[in-house]
């Protein structure tokens, strides 16, 4: 209080649009980062702004990044999964499976999405209630459900004769649009929209910040820790229904890996691991941004060894600047 | 005996408030010297500049005669300052041979010699008359028995001045007497031993002097054997009548209770009865560190378990839950708003609102949270740039008024407040009482917890004094003075 005081109006005013010219800065900076790779590529090759090439790269980023969405959702509450891989291989052989079985298309899928979502309330439930940590349990997860899709059919890929009105899903396209790029922007403004114009959403954030304050405040922490692994189990799921749709085959050794790469989205695009800060914007543009850079690398000519090393060390100088960024916003608050 | 530490003028400056301020200590070799003052009149920051984690801002320090500088922890150890403090720094997966030796262990090249220092342990268990075996496990020994290797371990850097911070504060009788025969026995080797302890009956057992400090300074002198109790509470207490402002809530509300706390019972820490609080009524608690007035409120809210038998307006309540109390009405402003109270990242509308979002359809939480909150932020006179700011870019007192506004916003009817004044200055402390005021005369039944004495005769109707988790009895502030209430808080007896 004595400090507004004492400090002069013109100054003030100075120091906020000082501070709001670098928080511009921290949400930008991400959309910086991916405009200059875009014209990079579109310099360095005259095939990377095609319209088969910018289809293709949505089609490829779209299913990692409906896991990364659903990801985005946990890490803000501070949480973590790492079953999401294991859970999309598994949805991925429901569908399959049940189609095999002359289960109808829709009902089939649905099957397939009610197993991810309640393997995520189960992991949710484990975790928020007998509070154990998410990283432990779902790792637990990330084993055992992978164990169960090569159960379901003794290891091998199922679904030789998909109907073709599943297929297309996943591998159709809406004019030039693929079908998979227009569910995972679907998912995008759907998650967006619960975080920023529903009370879950801003419970998620309440929890996220400081979960002691939200549960002092009356919030259901617990049921919100669950929810969010129930969530972020959906969409693994729906990644895994449409990986099968798009490949009309199931494999229970699809996905390997991909919770790293939804994490490696999710930090990038900005969120705190230590939750309560970020939003599913960043993870968009961060999902993106890591397909253009291999799409670039691939334009160059670059192998996929070195293409591995380049994403790691540029998703370290990405936080580093993230960091770097944040500190200097804080120094002028 | 002779003199090996002295403390001269020590004075220590937090933002808004003096610490310390001309406080003097001078202890003997051999004795054990007890510091005596009230909540915050300073012991334990005297105590944290003499081991080195706070620096002072005006006086000297000086032991065996020479003045010394201490800048750090480790700097402190080097003096042969030894401090063990009330939440015991021990390593609880450790064994406790482990423990006693952490940074100096017997080794050669880098290899700790396991069997010399399990030896060397033993020795000094000896020493502190323990039993047990230096290869238990810290953790699943007994408090008192990890009372003891703090001790022990406070010999194994040959400290010749040994701080203990309210070590009996959670051990049961016969462990207290242990202790105390430790102390004694530190003393009879020529060590020195500064004890701080609110029970007095441990200080008439175990003391040879005692330094007594208020507000800040140093403001007398007893030896033990030559003085009482009484002499003791009156140099603590001190002349308060010229503190009384004379500003009193006014008459206490007549009526129903319409929060009735029967009981709240926690085997071993609380055991509180019958506190009945009236709608418009301000109920003050009042006790010393330690006595369960955090332990009260939170188990009031639901937020740690109890035994309990609570009325709101005659039906009865169960504090199963935050979310339960939240919803019959109740509010908490904890003890600490920066890691309880707010979510510090957030901005003040969103903090403001958290609680008052649960209503269907769910949707449009910023707006509803908005529209709510923002005139009780505007009648509460909140200072902030933007509502989108931080609320952790937001002073200390208008950061409370946030935690406060939460529950005005939420129509909260019982308020809990936990030493709501900490860290503010004056005028915000006096701004935040008179919006606990305006809030009890809207029909709210209001609960303040505080240390501050003063805080509670000034604005409350009633003040119920607990003494070691039991209401001893309870005080109108119109009618008994400062000084009588703080006996009793101090003794644990009523007049």
């Amino acid at each position: 209080m004595t400090n507004t005081q004492l400090t002069e109006p013109t100054s003030r005013s100075a120091l906020a649009w000082r501070t709001r010219g670098t928080s511009w800065l921290v949400k930008g900076n991400l959309l910086i980062v991916f405009a200059v790779v875009v014209i990079a590529a579109s310099l360095l090759s005259p095939d990377f702004l095609t319209v088969r090439n910018i289809a293709n790269l949505l089609q490829q980023s779209s299913l990692t990044g409906i896991i990364a969405i659903g990801m985005t959702l946990v890490i803000l509450t501070s949480g973590i999964d790492l079953s999401v891989g294991s859970t999309a291989a598994l949805s991925g052989m429901v569908v399959a499976i049940a189609l095999n079985g002359m289960v109808p298309i829709p009902l089939a899928i649905l099957l397939a999405l009610v197993v991810g979502a309640v393997i995520g309330l189960v992991l949710g439930t484990v975790s928020a209630s007998l509070r154990l940590p998410a990283f432990i349990v779902t790792l637990a997860g990330l084993t055992s459900i992978r164990g169960i899709a090569y159960i379901t059919t003794d290891g091998r890929p199922v679904g030789q004769n998909l109907p073709e009105a599943f297929t297309v899903i996943g591998g159709g396209y809406l004019g030039i649009i693929p079908i998979t790029g227009i569910i995972f922007i679907a998912v995008t403004v759907a998650t967006f929209a619960i975080l920023k114009y529903t009370t879950f959403g801003e419970y998620i954030y309440a929890v996220g910040s400081n979960e002691e304050a939200a549960r002092l405040s009356g919030v259901p922490v617990r049921l919100v820790q669950i929810a969010v692994f129930g969530f972020s189990g959906l969409t693994a799921a729906i990644a895994g229904v449409l990986l099968t749709s798009r490949l009309t085959i199931a494999q229970p050794t699809a996905f390997q890996g991909a919770e790293l790469d939804a994490i490696a989205a999710v930090v990038l695009g900005g969120a705190s691991l230590f939750g309560g800060r970020g939003g599913v914007g960043g993870t968009f543009i961060a999902v993106l941004l890591l397909s253009v850079l291999k799409n670039l690398f691939n334009l160059m000519g670059i192998g996929s060894f070195f293409q591995m090393v380049a994403t790691g060390v540029i998703l370290v100088l990405a936080l580093v600047l993230n960091k770097f960024i944040d500190s200097r916003a804080a120094r002028h608050a | 005996m002779s003199t090996i530490l002295e403390m001269r003028g020590i004075r220590k400056l937090f933002p808004g408030t003096i610490a310390l301020d001309g406080a003097n200590l001078e202890v003997r070799a051999g004795e054990v010297h007890c510091v005596l003052g009230e909540n915050g009149a300073g012991k334990s920051t005297l105590m944290k500049i003499l081991s080195g984690s706070y620096q002072p801002d005006g006086g000297e320090i000086l032991i065996g005669g020479s003045p010394v500088h201490i800048g750090s922890p480790v700097q402190g150890l080097a003096a042969g300052i030894s401090v063990i403090y009330q939440e015991l720094d021990l390593f609880p997966d450790l064994t406790v041979a482990q423990n006693l030796f952490l940074g100096h262990a017997p080794s050669r090249l880098g290899i700790v010699n396991g069997r010399a220092r399990r030896e060397a342990a033993r020795g000094y268990l000896d020493r502190v008359g323990a039993t047990f075996s230096p290869d238990a496990v810290v953790g699943s020994l007994p408090i008192a028995d990890q009372q003891l290797t703090a001790i022990a371990r406070a010999l194994t850097t040959d400290a010749r001045i040994i701080v203990m911070d309210e070590p009996t504060a959670t051990l049961g009788e016969a462990d207290v007497e242990a202790v105390c025969r430790v102390i004694r026995s530190l003393a009879a080797e020529g060590r020195a031993v500064i004890y701080i302890s609110h029970r007095l009956a441990e200080i008439a057992a175990v003391g040879d002097r005692i330094t007594v400090l208020r507000d800040g300074a140093t403001v007398a002198h007893h030896e033990v054997a030559t003085s009482n109790a009484d002499d003791w509470i009156a140099d603590m207490i001190g002349d308060k009548r010229k503190e009384l402002t004379g500003i009193h809530a006014g008459a206490a509300p007549t009526g129903e209770p319409y929060l009735n706390i029967e009981r709240v019972h926690i085997p071993g820490l609380i055991d509180v009865e019958s506190i009945p609080v009236r709608r418009g009524e301000i109920v003050g608690i009042a006790g010393l560190g330690g006595a369960g007035r955090t332990t009260l409120l939170s188990a009031v809210f639901g937020a740690r378990s109890s035994q309990h038998s609570i009325t709101i307006n005659g039906a009865p309540y169960v504090a199963r839950s935050t979310r339960a109390a939240v919803r019959a009405g109740f509010g908490l402003v904890p003890e600490s708003r920066k890691t309880e109270g707010l979510m510090l990242g957030l901005s003040v509308w969103r903090n403001a609102g958290i609680a008052s979002i649960h209503r269907a359809p769910w949707i449009m939480p910023h707006t509803v949270g908005r529209r709510l909150s923002a005139p009780v932020i505007d009648g509460l006179g909140v200072k902030f740039a933007r509502g989108s700011q931080a609320v952790g870019e937001l002073s200390g007192g208008n950061q409370q008024k946030i935690v406060l506004a939460k529950w005005l916003t939420r129509g909260s009817t019982i308020l809990l407040l936990d030493e709501p004044t900490r860290g503010l200055d004056i005028g915000a402390k006096a701004d935040l009482y008179k919006q606990v005021r305006n809030l009890a005369e809207t029909g709210a039944a209001v609960l303040v917890a505080s240390s501050e004495l003063g805080e509670l005769v000034a604005n409350t109707h009633r003040i119920v004094v607990l003494h070691e988790g039991r209401n001893i009895g309870s005080f109108d502030p119109r009618l008994h003075s400062e000084e009588t209430i703080t006996h009793a808080i101090i003794s644990g007896k009523m007049p």
